[in-house]
């Protein structure tokens, strides 16, 4: 029963224009623990404050105004990384194609199997679990480098494109003493316990790397 | 150097042919030869033998008479019964063909000889009539195939319209049933799991069961407005004439039938009363007859596929009767086949028949099937004639002028 239990909090936004059916799915995640927040419509959903934790959206397909697919792209249009599960009322193939396509997590013909619906749920917040950690860590890194001289970022850039201290000091015109104190900082303030962590960690953060 | 190698290439064939067979082709020149001395002999020291009509370029032959006559009696007979009947176009067209023929007859009679100034007239005029007879023929054939055409498009537009009428509301129908089934299901596995929890929750499964009650409702609720939908277009009752309906529905499926090569036959009888109903409703029932039964004859070879639509009296009722030459059902299935939601299709609904038989029923009239020998089977569609109302009023305006 991995998928009942939650690790830490997360909440399901779900979004349907049929009450009923709204009440019924939140009634479903509550029964499993989790947390479900109802709206009618796509602009309903987007005026709300949403809390910023681990979530995921149930949507239907079909819904007053425009259609879950057009508001499936309008999301990613505005770069909001939600991972979406897509109800639908009939079975129709080349919606749940483009859906799928366009990265929804699942597309669901009503009325599915709980279990379906739940591991559907499920996978979608561990997507966005996953992908909310790999954000923080570069935030995380971001800040660390904010915090380095702009000498430690010249030797870092150095440091990453594979020179040795001593042809670094003949590059920036320091003693290699200076130059191994700089780079010690560097591996400090960024929090690498290595150089080739340093290369990763350039890599994400794009840092331009001198060419010898 | 290619046109010289051709060049070669045909002095060689020449030379070929020559020395093959020399000889039959002058054999064979002889007799041609020896005819034509003898027929130009005949003709200039003979002429006495030759025919009057030879001899006097200006004179007619004696039988010329009786022909014309006799051509131009056709002709009025034929320009007196189109005048009669003038239905078409083709007929209006062939009145003038008539009419120019009969003119150029009177002509050839009034004309003094042959080859007189009058025969020349008559000639150009007959090939000047007759020119624009056929242009103008042409271009109103073209207009007429045009027509045709266009009506053929209008009758399949006609045809996929009804058809998808019913996917439409068939669609729209599975759409605001599942609807509330989807909430059912997620309220009823909900209160399940708040009951298998350590310490159930039963203040949550209370208010998911009542939840559940409440979608079971609309469910019975979109039934409802069904019906409610149904009864509103019920209202349109008129006279109908069955084989007109019957032959409209024939009509609209004539290039399916085509198509899928069937024979048709119909067998209407004359003395057809007309019955009282929904002339769309009536219409539905006879379409969806006669699409079951093509779709059902796809699998029967060729020769075999035949549809029949017959119409008689039977004491106080009409009926119709849709025969197609299929597979025929399987007896265990007889009584169900009308039957919400049976069918014997792949990719049926089963509702076809289940609207057919509301409808008929709904027209006081019953429809049932029976198995065709040696294979396939007969829908029955049994109506009254008009309704008790209407005879009243039928037996009062038979009153009235004798009071």
């Amino acid at each position: 029963m991995m998928s009942t239990q939650p690790q830490e909090q997360a909440i399901v936004f779900i979004i349907d224009d049929d009450e009923g059916l709204r009440e019924g799915i939140a009634a479903l995640f509550r029964s499993v623990g989790l947390q479900a927040k109802l709206f009618a419509s796509a602009p309903e959903f987007l005026r709300a404050k949403l809390p910023d934790i681990p979530s995921c959206l149930v949507l239907d397909v079909r819904l007053p105004g425009l259609s879950g697919l057009e508001f499936q792209s309008d999301l990613a249009k505005s770069n909001i990384q939600i991972p979406i599960v897509f109800m639908t009322g009939h079975g129709d193939i080349p919606m749940s194609v483009r859906a799928m396509k366009a990265g929804a997590v699942e597309f669901l013909t009503k009325p599915f199997r709980d279990q379906d619906m739940l591991d559907a749920v499920q996978l979608a917040i561990d997507q966005d679990r996953r992908r909310r950690r790999d954000e923080s860590a570069t935030h995380q890194l971001k800040a660390s480098f904010d915090t380095l001289s702009a000498r430690e970022r010249q030797i870092m850039s150095l440091v990453v494109s594979g020179l040795m201290n001593k042809q670094i000091a003949g590059k920036v015109g320091l003693t290699e003493v200076t130059v191994k104190l700089h780079r010690g900082n560097v591996m400090r303030k960024m929090g690498a316990k290595s150089v080739a962590a340093l290369v990763r960690m350039a890599d994400i953060l794009g840092v331009r790397r001198e060419t010898a | 150097v290619g046109s010289a190698c051709g060049r070669r290439r045909y002095t060689r064939r020449v030379w070929n042919c020559g020395s093959v067979r020399p000889l039959p082709r002058i054999i064979a020149f002889i007799p041609s030869i020896t005819a034509t001395i003898s027929v130009t002999n005949f003709a200039t020291n003979g002429e006495n033998l030759l025919p009057r009509l030879f001899q006097e370029g200006a004179q007619f032959a004696p039988a010329t008479r009786y022909i014309l006559i006799s051509i131009s009696l056709f002709c009025a007979i034929a320009i007196a019964v189109l005048w009669a009947r003038r239905r078409s176009v083709l007929d209006q067209w062939l009145l003038i063909v008539a009419l120019s023929l009969f003119t150029e007859l009177v002509f050839v009679a009034l004309s003094a000889g042959r080859f007189t100034l009058g025969t020349y007239a008559n000639r150009a005029f007959s090939l000047v009539t007759s020119t624009i007879v056929l242009a103008v023929f042409l271009g109103e054939t073209t207009k007429l195939y045009g027509r045709l055409a266009s009506s053929n498009r209008m009758l399949r537009r006609e045809q996929n319209s009804k058809l998808m009428n019913l996917e439409a509301m068939s669609a729209s129908i599975s759409h605001e049933v599942r609807q509330p089934l989807a909430a059912i299901v997620s309220n009823g596995s909900a209160a399940l799991r708040f009951l298998d929890r350590a310490l159930p929750n039963l203040q949550e499964v209370r208010s998911a069961l009542t939840r559940l009650l409440s979608d079971s409702n609309r469910v019975e609720q979109v039934f409802n407005s069904l019906r409610a939908l149904f009864g509103k277009s019920d209202q349109g009752k008129n006279l109908i004439n069955v084989n007109e309906i019957a032959l409209e529905a024939l009509r609209i499926f004539r290039d399916d039938l085509r198509s899928h090569r069937i024979i048709t036959r119909t067998h209407l009888t004359s003395e057809l009363l007309p019955v009282m109903g929904n002339r769309g409703q009536l219409q539905e029932v006879i379409l969806n007859l006669v699409h079951n039964a093509i779709q059902a004859m796809v699998g029967v070879e060729a020769d075999l596929r035949v549809l029949q639509v017959k119409t008689q009296l039977d004491d106080e009722s009409i009926v119709l009767i849709v025969e197609g030459s299929g597979p025929g059902i399987d007896p265990t299935k007889m009584n169900s086949i009308f039957d919400t939601f049976v069918t014997t299709k792949r990719d049926g609904m089963g509702l076809g028949l289940a609207i057919c038989r509301t409808i008929v029923e709904r027209h006081a009239g019953k429809i049932f099937v029976t198995s065709a020998h040696p294979h396939g089977c007969l829908f029955h569609v049994v109506l009254p004639i008009g309704t008790p109302g209407l005879r009243k009023a039928e037996n009062e305006f038979e009153r009235s002028p004798s009071e």
